[in-house]
């Protein structure tokens, strides 16, 4: 019943978006070739191509091509492609020139992608959708959820591009102060794991495959239980792992935004620029939350401090 | 190869494939057993080496010892489990508990130590136990029981990382070490509890065949303690069978009426046998069987009686055979043997054997090669026959013929000699009736003119030389005549003797003082003065010795020496007298006529003198021999009784 309703809402965001273009340009759009080329087979990718496909007008199919060593060798009809996760999209950039939109990829990988095409490729012909979320929104989800902890800690590797100090002032904007520690070696996660626990009243997780990996994440997570301190996690895995809650956008959630981005490019013949995810899903581990001795509130009284904070965003 | 009984045979045949099938599945049952107990005790190390290293995760990533040594201990309380290490990424040992084979019991004390401030030999002996096992070998065998290495690795928790996963890295490993002594206590019972079931397992279907079997294998002893008496020669046993087995029983049947006729005939063969054995004895005839190849002699019973030995006292060989034959026979009998064997030809001979007790005997041998397909001699079948009685009757019948021969021989010429005493008797009959006549009508003229030369001689004895001469010469063959005549007389008609004692000397000195000798002639006279007298008509005594001494005499035309000797004989009473002239002498054939009448070797004689001789020594009761040699002279001997 909440699946059928959330399609219906789905199709009727699609709708709205297409009677906000002109109509000549509508029936421009509804000729558009698109190929989708997923990094792998995974559920994930699967379920935003299908997604997808969903999204569109019933002309505008995007062929969908699962990741292969090469894109195909026709590719004289296609007018975009989007690239589904990081290899995807590297194949999509370094092997065309049709214009390409990345999605389900991380800020930073984006970024550093963009910086080793940008000499092939010109800025107005790949965009992207991350698949991380806008800080402020996490720091606005955290102030909702946990707004009696104040301090919050941070582990990053030196390979993570975040910006520490305006992190730090917008976390400060908030109420609370950041504790953030490098981890320069894997050998040392715990030990500076357990620096920053000490001194944190939450434990913020970034998009960070040194630190918050497979590998890892179960004994940060007992770790952090030991300290009687929460995890915030990045996606609903997270929350499925131990973590108290999460903020992220699923790939449903994504492939909309896609779907609107393609029809976007269908009528203007340009993408957008990169863009943080629109939509996205709040998740609560409450026998964690019990465990830690922590009262949530609703997923909607949280999304509305979410969105009262927005609102009052500067 | 050792003969087993029916009985062992049935048993072993039982028994080997029941024997090999227990063994071989109790082998099987064991090497699985064992198998599961190995893989018992891996799978048991696996889960709980995994289980060890999926427990010290955490603590080797918070490097929290206590909580890895209190796992450790918790593992250690699990059977079988000897011994725990702890490493981290670095390989380096975290926690050691229990002990580790192949190291002293303190090692994990020692390794412990290490992790403070090892010296070298604890740094070596850990080194050494983590060197044993690893990821690429994760088991490490010995006989004191298994090392198990498993890498820790991170309890994998799906994110959405989507392709940019992390690697799965290796955070530690555990190294558990567990003891076989437990699975080999368990092996070594599994192992003599197998060994037990298996023994039953053997026994029971052992008894129950030997139970079953017993029937028929008693009935085949009966049987086979019946064909055994029966190779013994005792063929009055009978076999009697009560078992259910039918093709027994029909073999008991057949065995018996086998066994009866065989009794029939064995009685009969007896029978006979003794039948051949009486007759070699009464004919003497033995048999004998040489097996030249294995050098075995069988001599018949005959044989041995026949060589004065007894079976029991002496092995028949050829080597006996030789000995007993008589060592002038021997070579001979070697001889035709080896020449019976070269040529492979039937022979027989008569040699003579000498028995023990010094007895000759003689035998007849008939021998007879015997050939194999090949054409090889194979044996010598021979008779041997005493033939020691036909023996002396041929030699018996021999000396009869010869003693026949001689009589018949002595008879011919008895009747020879009667016939021609006949002969000359009837020739004698007519002579003497002719010399009868004639010799009387002679005498009156003899007689006319010897008186008329006595008177001629008389009237003329003034007459010249020649005419005294020839009437000497008249008167001289006139005497001769009367001789003749008077010899004649006397051949045909002996007067019977009167006889007188007389000297042997006396006799002879007056024969010859009434003959004169030759001169060419010497006469020696050997007469002892000893001798007994004889009695004899000495007329006719003169007679004879005046004929002998005549006949001596004239032997000797050129001379020679007469001898004339006399030896009495007292064993037997006789006296001889022995006339020998050193003559010419006389071949046999003219001694053999010698005093036949009218058989003389003189010129001038008529054969009537020694007829004379012998006629009248014979009537004096003597006796008359003569030897002579042609060339050496003639003696003649007249034996008289004293």
């Amino acid at each position: 019943m909440l699946q059928a309703k959330k399609f219906v809402w789905k199709k009727i965001r699609v709708l709205l978006l297409c009677l906000l273009v002109p109509a000549p340009t509508l029936c421009w759009a509804e000729n558009l070739k698109v190929l989708v080329v997923l990094s792998d087979n995974s559920a994930p990718y699967q379920s935003f191509a299908n997604s997808l496909n969903n999204s569109l007008p019933a002309l505008m199919r995007a062929s969908v091509q699962a990741q292969h060593e090469q894109l195909p060798a026709d590719l004289s009809e296609i007018e975009l492609i989007v690239a589904v996760g990081m290899r995807a999209t590297e194949l999509a950039a370094s092997q065309s020139s049709i214009p390409v939109l990345a999605v389900m990829i991380p800020q930073v990988g984006y970024e550093e992608l963009l910086e080793q095409i940008s000499l092939k490729k010109s800025p107005r012909s790949i965009s992207a959708i991350y698949l991380d979320q806008p800080w402020a929104r996490r720091l606005d989800f955290w102030r909702a959820t946990l707004p009696s902890r104040r301090r919050i800690g941070l582990l990053y590797s030196p390979g993570t591009h975040i910006d520490i100090e305006g992190l730090r002032g917008n976390i400060a904007a908030r109420g609370g102060s950041l504790i953030a520690r490098p981890v320069l070696l894997a050998d040392e996660l715990f030990a500076e794991l357990e620096s920053v626990l000490a001194s944190s009243d939450v434990l913020f997780a970034v998009p960070d495959s040194m630190i918050y990996s497979s590998n890892n994440i179960r004994n940060i997570l007992l770790t952090s239980y030991r300290h009687g301190i929460p995890l915030i996690g990045l996606s609903q895995a997270y929350v499925n792992a131990g973590a108290l809650c999460a903020i992220f956008s699923t790939p449903e959630q994504l492939a909309e935004q896609t779907g609107a981005t393609v029809i976007y490019f269908s009528q203007t013949g340009q993408l957008p620029e990169p863009q943080y995810p629109v939509a996205f899903t709040i998740a609560v581990n409450q026998q964690v939350a019990r465990s830690l001795g922590i009262e949530l509130l609703s997923l909607e009284a949280i999304r509305n401090q979410m969105n009262k904070a927005k609102g009052r965003a500067p | 190869m050792k003969s087993l009984s029916i009985r062992q045979y049935v048993a072993w045949l039982t028994l080997t494939p029941l024997l090999v099938m227990a063994v071989s599945m109790e082998s099987f049952f064991l090497h699985e057993n064992f198998s599961d107990l190995d893989q018992n005790l891996m799978e048991r190390g696996q889960l709980i080496t995994r289980q060890l290293a999926s427990s010290s995760e955490y603590g080797v990533f918070a490097n929290n010892r206590s909580f890895l040594k209190n796992i450790a201990q918790g593992v250690l309380q699990q059977p079988d489990v000897r011994g725990v290490l702890i490493l981290n990424a670095a390989s380096e040992v975290l926690i050691a508990e229990g002990a580790f084979f192949g190291a002293p019991e303190n090692t994990a004390a020692d390794v412990s130590a290490t992790m403070s401030g090892m010296d070298q030999t604890q740094t070596a002996r850990a080194g050494k136990i983590k060197e044993s096992v690893n990821l690429q070998l994760p088991v490490y065998r010995s006989s004191e029981g298994l090392r198990l290495y498993q890498p820790i690795v991170p309890a994998q928790v799906a994110l959405d990382e989507f392709e940019s996963r992390a690697k799965v890295s290796q955070i530690g490993a555990v190294i558990v070490e567990m003891s076989s002594a437990h699975s080999e206590q368990l092996k070594s019972k599994v192992l003599w509890m197998t060994v037990g079931l298996t023994a039953l397992f053997l026994i029971f279907p052992f008894g129950l065949i030997y139970l079953g079997s017993r029937n028929i294998t008693l009935s085949i002893r009966k049987l086979s303690d019946t064909i055994r008496a029966l190779g013994d020669g005792r063929l009055e046993t009978r076999v009697t069978v009560s078992a259910t087995v039918t093709e027994l029983e029909t073999l008991a049947h057949g065995i018996n009426d086998m066994t009866a006729k065989l009794q029939q005939e064995q009685t009969m063969l007896q029978q006979r046998t003794d039948t051949l054995i009486e007759a070699q004895r009464i004919a003497h005839l033995g048999d004998w069987e040489w097996d030249v190849v294995n050098n075995t002699v069988v001599w018949s019973d005959e044989t041995y009686r026949i060589f004065g030995l007894k079976p029991q006292q002496i092995a028949a060989t050829f080597e006996t055979y030789i000995q007993a034959v008589h060592p002038d026979d021997r070579q001979y009998v070697e001889n035709n043997i080896r020449e019976s064997l070269e040529l492979a030809r039937p022979y027989s001979m008569d040699h003579r054997i000498l028995l023990p007790d010094r007895t000759v005997r003689y035998v007849h041998e008939r021998i007879e090669a015997v050939r194999n397909d090949e054409g090889q001699l194979v044996k010598l079948l021979g008779t041997t026959q005493d033939v020691t009685e036909a023996k002396l009757v041929d030699e018996k019948i021999r000396q009869m013929n010869e003693e026949l021969e001689t009589k018949v021989q002595q008879r011919t010429k008895q009747l020879q000699d009667t016939q021609e005493e006949l002969v000359r008797r009837e020739k004698l009959a007519v002579l003497g009736q002719v010399a009868g006549s004639v010799g009387h009508e002679l005498r009156n003229p003899l007689g006319v003119m010897n008186n008329a030369v006595y008177f001629l001689q008389t009237v003329l004895s003034d007459a010249d030389d020649t005419t005294r001469e020839y009437l000497n010469i008249i008167k001289d063959e006139i005497n001769a005549s009367e001789r003749i005549v008077s010899d004649l007389l006397d051949s045909v008609r002996t007067k019977p003797p009167h006889p007188e004692r007389v000297g042997v000397r006396e006799l002879i000195e007056k024969t010859l003082s009434k003959y004169s000798v030759l001169s060419s002639v010497t006469v020696k006279l050997d007469i002892p003065a000893t001798l007994a007298p004889l009695c004899v008509d000495a007329m006719q005594i003169h007679q004879v010795l005046r004929n002998l001494i005549s006949n001596g005499v004239e032997a000797m035309p050129e001379g020679g020496t007469l001898a004339i000797s006399a030896v009495e004989n007292k064993q037997d009473g006789t006296v001889s007298i022995n006339v020998k002239d050193s003559g010419t002498g006389m071949t046999t054939e003219q001694l053999g006529h010698l005093f036949q009448p009218l058989f003389t070797t003189k010129a001038r004689g008529i054969g009537l003198g020694l007829v004379v001789v012998k006629n009248l020594t014979q009537a004096n009761g003597g006796k008359i021999e003569v030897q002579s040699e042609v060339g050496k002279g003639t003696t003649f001997t007249v034996v008289f009784p004293v």
